[in-house]
């Protein structure tokens, strides 16, 4: 397969970028998207130029590390992260825009690479949980119904890759802080925190200039791992109880 | 050494005012505002309708003038609005700037997945319903319109007069059913945000809050449309002048 590709060029350290026109000629419809640009970046440096940089780490769709818009959606069309995207899923011939994720908050290092720090401080600032666990337990010493457990599970898949700010046209991050505020404070582990936590990681997540929801939902359209908006609704409540009772206590 | 000398840390914000300050915080102060907008609307709405009752549109001359009967609560009612709409207005305003911060750079590619046009114009929609709501205050309540002076059977201001002969107006009722638009599809989008701030919109009434809000907004959209449509078609009838009673006459009467 043939495509024309515009890929987003930026010197390290650069402000300014451009795109760059390159010929991907005979790719293979069962090449991944990055293993285009691998034979792409193949190409470039066989004729002495620099290849294109971009993040890539398990190329299995679970590390989160892959971050790239094609033609305008983070992490490309359909669900999944870009290393799972094939070939076949274009048409032979088109023209495929390559950018890095566009939000404030996420500088762009070089090339497709930007850097996704602000997402570990938020974490950093609660997304976690204190008490020691000791060894494991027996199974069934924390009852967590079913039900209960499915949906912490559906935000701890959250694999913190960034589509959702990139997605999103504020540069918000609600979707990922409301996953991590999510999924640790539905179980009882992490309740014990939950209001510390929300309070922490929301302030984080401000002051790292990440944009407001203006409830697109466009990050719950592009997220690789299916997190649903629904767990923003969750933390804007949680987030509003929280600040409540942090008052009330602050006057005890 | 006492208690009260120990280092605290450092000192912390007031709680609340630290909510206030917040995405969130703020997103809920839009949110309470915008929803007694909405409760507005609906009461506007409600008010509105009185002009069906009667031959000649009275029930409005009938509820205006029991609106106006306590200057105290009118305009305490008023001042209470014009506060709900600077402060949401305001915050909107606050949090917008801040969206524009964080995406300096747009894509080159624009694709957008499944966001709703209603949710992506509601700056736009927002500031042309402000637009229209300033000239609907001139027009009519502040008595602009060329047909404000006008009186009906028994002395009362012919509130209904002056809305009928006002939408015989191309230009007021093209206006006015072009703000209804913008205010539908911006309530569409607003009612079911409201839910989704307040951590309302959860997995099983996400469906129900969104149709919800298409038909609220919908249902205030052709509530308030039928008044100029029943105008320009001759439905609502305008009190012939000759039957008019100036109210100086109705209190001599009176007397």
């Amino acid at each position: 397969m043939n495509f024309n590709l515009k890929i987003w060029r930026q010197e390290e350290g650069s402000g300014q970028g451009k795109f760059q026109e390159v010929a991907a000629r005979d790719i293979p419809s069962e090449a991944s998207f990055l293993e285009m640009l691998d034979i792409v970046n193949d190409r470039l440096t066989e004729k002495g130029e620099e290849p294109v940089a971009f993040d890539h780490d398990c190329r299995e769709g679970i590390c989160g590390a892959c971050s790239m818009t094609i033609n305008g959606i983070p992490q490309g069309p359909g669900r999944g992260t870009a290393c799972q995207l094939y070939m076949r899923k274009f048409s032979d011939g088109d023209t495929i825009y390559i950018e890095p994720f566009r939000v404030g908050a996420f500088p762009v290092v070089k090339d497709l690479v930007v850097n996704r720090s602000a997402y570990d401080r938020v974490i950093a600032a609660g997304g976690f949980i204190s008490e020691r666990c000791g060894n494991a337990q027996d199974a069934n010493d924390t009852p967590i119904p079913k039900t209960v457990a499915d949906y912490a599970m559906d935000a701890a898949a959250c694999i913190g890759c960034g589509a959702c700010a990139a997605a999103c046209p504020n540069g918000s991050a609600m979707l990922f802080v409301a996953a991590k505020v999510g999924h640790l404070g539905l179980l009882p582990q992490g309740k014990a925190e939950a209001g510390r936590r929300v309070r922490g990681m929301v302030a984080q997540m401000d002051k790292e200039g990440f944009g407001n929801c203006s409830n697109y939902y466009e990050c719950e359209a592009v997220c690789p791992a299916g997190v649903p908006a629904a767990f923003i609704a969750k933390m804007n409540r949680d987030y509003a109880l929280a600040s409540v009772r942090n008052a009330v206590e602050a006057t005890a | 050494m006492s208690v009260a000398s120990v280092y605290q840390g450092p000192r912390q914000q007031n709680p609340l005012c630290a909510f206030a300050k917040s995405s969130i915080g703020r997103k809920w102060i839009v949110g309470i505002s915008g929803g007694l907008l909405v409760l507005f609307v609906l009461a506007h709405l409600a008010g509105n309708l009185t002009i069906y009752v009667g031959p000649y549109g009275e029930g409005i001359n009938v509820y205006a003038q029991a609106l106006h009967a306590s200057p105290i609560l009118l305009w305490g009612a008023r001042g209470g609005l014009l506060v709900v709409f600077l402060v949401h207005i305001f915050t909107t305003l606050s949090l917008v700037l801040e969206n524009r911060r964080a995406r300096p750079q747009r894509y080159a590619v624009k694709a957008r997945v499944q966001s709703t046009i209603f949710a992506r114009t509601m700056a736009l929609s927002g500031l042309v319903v402000l637009s229209f709501l300033i000239f609907h205050v001139l027009q009519f309540a502040a008595g602009m319109s060329p047909h404000s002076h006008l009186y009906d059977l028994e002395g009362r201001h012919d509130v209904a007069a002056m809305i009928i002969l006002s939408f015989h107006n191309p230009l007021v009722s093209g206006f006015y059913l072009l703000s209804l638009v913008l205010l539908g599809m911006h309530l569409s989008h607003g009612i079911s945000s409201v839910f989704q701030t307040f951590g309302l919109n959860g997995r099983k009434s996400a469906k129900l809050i969104k149709h919800g809000a298409l038909l609220v907004s919908w249902a205030l959209m052709l509530g308030f449309a039928s008044i100029p449509v029943a105008s320009v078609a001759g439905f609502l009838k305008v009190l012939p002048d000759d039957r008019r009673v100036a109210p100086e006459l109705t209190a001599s009467a009176q007397s």
